[in-house]
Parts: C-alpha cells; sequence; structure tokens
C-alpha cells in the first residue's frame, strides 16, 4: 500500500488537460489541502447537503402555481 | 445533515468487506473541490467477500438506480458472482460497486496503490492520487477533464512540498 503517495515517476503531459489547468480555481486546492482527510470529506458533505438543498427549493419554486397580477388600478 | 456517504461506507467497513474508494471521493480525499453525490468502490470478488458484501448491504435495502421499482432485484451472493459493476440506490444515498476500473483492473491491482485511511468515520481504503488520475485519464470521459486538472494541480502542489 502507498506506493504512489511520492515517487519519482511522473505523468505525461497531456495538452487537453493542461488547457483545463487554466480554469481550475487553485485557491480552493490549497484550503483543502490545509485540512485533513475526514475534514475535507466533512467539508465535501456540507456543500453537497447545501447543493441539495438550493435544489430542493428550485424545484419547489418551479413547481408553484404562477398566479395571474391583478391589474394595476390608475 | 445528510449520511449519504455515510452510511454505505460503514455499512461496508464494519461488515469487513474488502473494498478500495475510487471516484470523486477518493479526489475530495485528496483535496478536489469538486462535489460528487455518489460512492463508488472497487471490490474484492472473491466468494467469501461477496458475501460479505451482499451481508452488509443488505439493511440498506439496494436496488438498481434508475430502474423501476417493482423489479425482482435481491443483491445476494449470487448476483454479485453473475455480474461486476452495479450502479446501486442504498437508504439515504448512492453506491456504484465495480469490479474492474478501466486502467486499474481489480481490487487485487489497485490494492498496491492504496492506502488506508478514515472516511466518515470507517477506516477504509483509498486509491492513491496518481492511480487515481490514471484511471481517470484510462476512462477517456469527457466529463473527467476538469476533474483530472484538478487531481494533476493537487499531485503538483504535492510534489512540490
Amino acid at each position: 500500500m502507498g506506493r504512489d503517495a511520492k515517487g519519482p515517476d511522473s505523468l505525461q503531459p497531456d495538452p487537453v488537460i493542461e488547457a483545463y489547468k487554466k480554469d481550475v480555481d487553485v485557491t480552493l486546492l490549497e484550503e483543502n489541502l490545509k485540512l485533513s482527510i475526514p475534514e475535507r470529506l466533512l467539508k465535501l458533505r456540507d456543500f453537497v447537503d447545501a447543493l441539495e438543498e438550493i435544489h430542493a427549493h428550485a424545484r419547489r419554486e418551479d413547481e408553484r402555481p404562477v398566479r395571474e397580477t391583478p391589474p394595476r388600478a390608475r | 445533515m445528510s449520511d449519504r456517504f455515510e452510511r454505505p461506507l460503514r455499512a461496508l467497513a464494519e461488515g469487513g468487506v474488502r473494498f478500495i474508494v475510487v471516484g470523486g471521493l477518493a479526489g475530495a480525499a485528496h483535496g478536489a473541490a469538486r462535489a460528487t453525490y455518489d460512492v463508488d468502490v472497487v471490490y474484492d470478488r472473491s466468494p467469501e467477500n461477496l458475501s460479505r458484501l451482499a451481508k452488509a448491504l443488505a439493511p440498506l435495502s439496494p436496488y438498481l438506480r434508475g430502474a423501476p421499482s417493482g423489479l425482482p432485484f435481491g443483491l445476494d451472493e449470487k448476483t454479485l458472482r453473475a455480474g461486476l459493476n452495479f450502479t446501486l440506490t442504498v437508504s439515504g444515498g448512492d453506491i456504484d460497486l465495480l469490479g474492474e476500473i478501466a486502467g486499474g483492473g481489480g481490487f487485487a491491482d489497485l490494492l498496491p496503490h492504496s492506502f488506508e485511511t478514515e472516511m466518515f468515520g470507517a477506516r477504509v481504503l483509498c486509491l492513491g492520487l496518481r492511480k487515481l488520475i490514471e484511471v481517470k485519464r484510462a476512462a477517456g470521459r469527457p466529463k473527467d477533464l476538469e476533474a483530472i486538472a484538478e487531481l494533476e494541480l493537487l499531485r503538483e502542489r504535492l510534489r512540490g512540498r
């Protein structure tokens, strides 16, 4: 176990993946690297829970019947 | 607070199942910031492990994800032996049971590239970062490109330390 934790071997760069790297927010990765593995996973769970809540709210809004706005009195 | 990851992982670990966490959850363990919604594991296909796997997941009522309800599906040792990869929904979450993965092989192939860690209170094996990148590259799915870029950046940072 643990053979690939750190080694002299390197992966051949793939130009497509290299292009994608430019769009990655590395500050998020650096923040995660300061955490332990259990902490990273709890952060993931909280993030996914929050996303689910937002999606559920959006679904409820979509399903709500549209009420007609009464004409304004002049 | 959901237990979408915790319940299946703890069930497998407490049931003595031999498995390795791969996929998005393994990526998150290495520091990836992408959301993932399911647990992906590569499991040992030995007969005794298939039996342990079926027993461990039984209390979570595993069912084929996306299949119409009412199918005569039961996840027992025989079903596991007859298949290889299963995408399942279980109480509270989803789990993919993978007998093999592209570019990585099966449990025995991945074991030398894994390390033990804690996930949601369970002691589990997690696939190492380099191998995780290799298998994601081998899968060749366009949707993985961003994830691979993130994992490679993590690896570059770790190697630079």
